[in-house]
């Protein structure tokens, strides 16, 4: 899968989301392109690169972290789903109610870690300028 | 690390991707063809839960192309400075829509090629399909 090629340097911190989705989407069948402990360590990199003021700098990594925080709760969520739907699909009998109330649970969580996540994106932003924000996505 | 939390939305789609360890595909594509071959004797019956997996393989690339769409949608509005919360907000929406309805359709045609299966033989098929995936993985 060519993302890192398509994508380049021009949004690390997209390589590093997608190094860890296609390790819990596709398993083995891909290479990690980014180690995401090497990915989060560059984007405190990247942060000092472009952003001169130690506050702002400061702030901007520690959003970072809280979207690391994040990412790990729901991950936990999406590995306990898929034994639950696994379980489901060996089960010859189970129906879709079934399926449906094991989806609807992880849903809730999903869409309050999404609106978080967005929050977090916006918050980034309030410390920066488009130009700045630029540079960090480039 | 900025779009970190994208990887739990897109881990999402894990329990459909194929291939993966412990994940939902692994039980439904990769290795359920082969023991659909050996375990249904008759013939009409295994061609017709053959052509059922089939449609279940295309959910699941479906399901997949519609995350992989909404990955690049999400990727422009992060790196829009201009994008406006709501934009974030429709698209989870959107996606989270078009996850159901794709979820719907893939639990029915499960359930489709299972009514040409029978129960001790899909527990065979899953037994089969685990053996093999472990004896891959090794």
């Amino acid at each position: 899968m060519k993302i890192i090629p398509r994508y380049g340097k021009a949004l690390l911190s997209l390589s590093m989301v997608l190094t860890l989705w296609l390790v819990v989407s596709c398993g083995s069948s891909h290479t990690p392109l980014v180690p995401y402990d090497e990915a989060a360590s560059q984007w405190d990199a990247i942060v000092d690169e472009h952003i001169s003021d130690a506050q702002r700098a400061d702030r901007l990594k520690r959003l970072g972290l809280q979207l690391d925080r994040l990412q790990a709760s729901l991950k936990t969520d999406v590995a306990a789903l898929n034994e639950e739907l696994i379980a489901l699909n060996v089960d010859y009998a189970s129906t879709k109610d079934d399926m449906q109330q094991a989806l609807s649970a992880f849903t809730h969580k999903r869409n309050a870690a999404l609106m978080e996540y967005r929050d977090i994106i916006f918050s980034m932003r309030q410390e920066v300028s488009a130009e700045e924000w630029q540079a960090l996505m480039e | 690390m900025l779009i970190a939390l994208l990887a739990a939305y897109f881990s999402f789609m894990a329990f459909f991707g194929a291939g993966g360890d412990g994940h939902f595909g692994q039980l439904t594509t990769q290795y359920v063809g082969d023991q659909i071959e050996a375990t249904i004797q008759d013939k009409d019956r295994r061609k017709a839960a053959l052509k059922g997996l089939d449609l279940v393989n295309e959910d699941i690339a479906d399901f997949n192309k519609q995350v992989s769409d909404d990955l690049n949608t999400l990727e422009k509005l992060i790196r829009d400075y201009d994008s406006k919360p709501t934009d974030f907000d429709g698209l989870f929406s959107d996606s989270l829509a078009e996850n159901l309805k794709l979820e719907e359709k893939l639990w029915k045609d499960r359930q489709a090629m299972l009514k040409h299966t029978e129960a001790h033989e899909w527990q065979a098929i899953m037994q089969g399909a685990k053996a093999e995936q472990k004896t891959k993985a090794e």
